[in-house]
């Protein structure tokens, strides 16, 4: 064990960054298994009707996107596909650019602005502005970011409150996060929704999946893949499933090592006339 | 090989910030401060836009409920003066009470009463069976009323409750511990796919 306090600690960074830069450029095609959350995700979208209006919350952070922008883009994706009208907003500021991401991707794909989605932007003010936005949008929006009265687009016509939407989708890499949503969307207009969350947040969704506050998850890049494979839409998330599971792979092979080392040093240690 | 400006400029800061794990280095201080700026930047855009769309466009329009609003966010930046510094407590009261009260509203019922009530299940399953179990046994780990060296049978009934409670915190931690590397590794993966597929595709 006495190689292991030899080795240079950038030797295992560098086994790390091979175990996920090999699969990325080789895939090598190892097998992702669905969770039940990941099905429950996709039968609430399965639930939408061509026309159902619904709140897409872009509650993201640059710093963790690349988790969760994968399934924010796969539940899009089927929402369009599947007729949805999106309301996107966001109430975390860097949220704001990823909606745009968005909206521009679907606009050059041939959807339309103002009918099929709008951009409401970063509303600023955390847990307090969710509330006021369910209660009443246009008391607190009157435009959308790109300078449009929201009366004069036709996928406001008739959407005042939470209570118009027939799903919500939350994308979060902090806070808000699931315990605002159930706090200003669920417990007062009893909104299904779904969470498309960074794994740092996955352990807090399941206490509010429990308790039939949120209705599925898609947790972390894994999570995206699962649905991108359910839905037979491969895309980044399933692509990058290689390089997670060799990089896990690699990962626990150092750490029965590190613990072998400790217990081996340990011992050592314990026994009169033998190590430091 | 990408002829896209930007993508060169995104490529070269990704490696940069990777080369920390190399060596410390002043270009990687550069990538770190640029960050930092342009995160701040683009805070203030964003704080800026959001002042004139929910505050001074309104009351151009007419809106004179908005003046209130805009008054207490003034009044915060009272706080940079020692003469005037009170003054700033006056909108910050209000900042604390609406806010205070709309968490309030539905905590109860979102945080606890439904949460307590998910956990009142039938033993029908394994699943249910550990729900139930593991927490009561993480809330009495938690409850600081009973002694932990109580003597005698019910002591060491506690002692064995405790044990429980603690073996469940640690899985639950030791989950999101597991949950948090797999998302490190999600964004390792996502630089790396831009690197492969968008800036450097030779190397696939």
């Amino acid at each position: 064990m006495k190689i292991l306090d030899k080795i240079d600690s950038r030797f295992f960074y560098l086994l790390i960054g091979l175990a996920i830069m090999i699969p990325v450029a080789r895939p090598i095609g190892l097998p992702v298994d669905v969770t039940a959350t990941t099905q429950q995700t996709l039968d609430e979208i399965n639930r939408i009707q061509p026309g159902d209006k619904v709140v897409y919350l872009y509650d993201i952070s640059i710093s963790a996107a690349a988790d969760v922008y994968p399934g924010v883009e796969i539940t899009f994706e089927l929402l369009m596909d599947r007729g949805a009208k999106a309301v996107c907003v966001a109430f975390v500021d860097q949220g704001a650019m990823f909606i745009d991401q968005t909206v521009r991707k679907w606009e050059a794909k041939g959807k339309v602005y103002g009918e099929d989605f709008v951009d409401l932007g970063y509303i600023v003010g955390g847990e307090t502005a969710m509330s006021a936005f369910a209660r009443d949008i246009r008391g607190l929006v009157s435009k959308d970011t790109r300078g449009h009265s929201l009366d004069s687009l036709p996928i406001m016509q008739g959407t005042n409150s939470a209570s118009d939407f027939k799903l919500g989708v939350h994308s979060i890499t902090g806070v808000p996060g699931v315990e605002e949503w159930a706090r200003q969307f669920y417990v007062p207009y009893q909104i299904r929704s779904i969470h498309v969350v960074n794994a740092n947040s996955i352990t807090r969704i399941y206490p509010y999946l429990q308790s039939g506050q949120t209705h599925g998850m898609l947790g972390s890049l894994k999570g995206a893949a699962e649905l991108e494979k359910l839905a037979s839409k491969p895309g980044p998330a399933l692509a990058g499933m290689d390089a997670q599971s060799l990089a896990h792979y690699v990962l626990v092979l150092l750490m029965v090592l590190g613990n072998i080392k400790y217990w081996g040093d340990k011992k050592s240690k314990s026994q009169p006339g033998r190590g430091a | 090989m990408s002829t896209d400006y930007r993508v060169w400029i995104a490529g070269i800061l990704t490696v940069t910030s990777y080369s920390l794990l190399y060596k410390h280095n002043r270009f990687f201080e550069l990538v770190e401060h640029l960050y930092i700026g342009l995160g701040a930047g683009y805070g203030i855009v964003m704080a800026w836009s959001n002042a004139k769309n929910s505050g001074l466009d309104p009351l151009l329009e007419g809106k004179w409920t908005a003046l209130f609003g805009i008054v207490l966010g003034l009044m915060l930046f009272l706080r940079f003066s020692k003469s005037t510094k009170h003054m700033a407590t006056y909108p910050a009261a209000f900042l604390v009470g609406i806010g205070s009260a709309v968490v309030l509203r539905t905590s109860i019922q979102a945080d606890l009463l439904l949460q307590a009530n998910a956990t009142m299940l039938p033993f029908v399953s394994v699943q249910n069976v550990i729900i139930v179990i593991g927490s009561l046994a993480g809330l009495f780990f938690l409850s600081f009323t009973v002694g932990t060296k109580t003597a005698g049978k019910s002591g060491q009934v506690f002692s064995f409750i405790r044990t429980v409670g603690r073996l469940v915190l640690m899985i639950t931690f030791g989950a999101s511990i597991g949950s948090a590397v797999q998302g490190r590794i999600s964004l390792v993966i996502g630089r790396a796919q831009f690197i492969i597929n968008e800036w450097l595709p030779f190397l696939r």
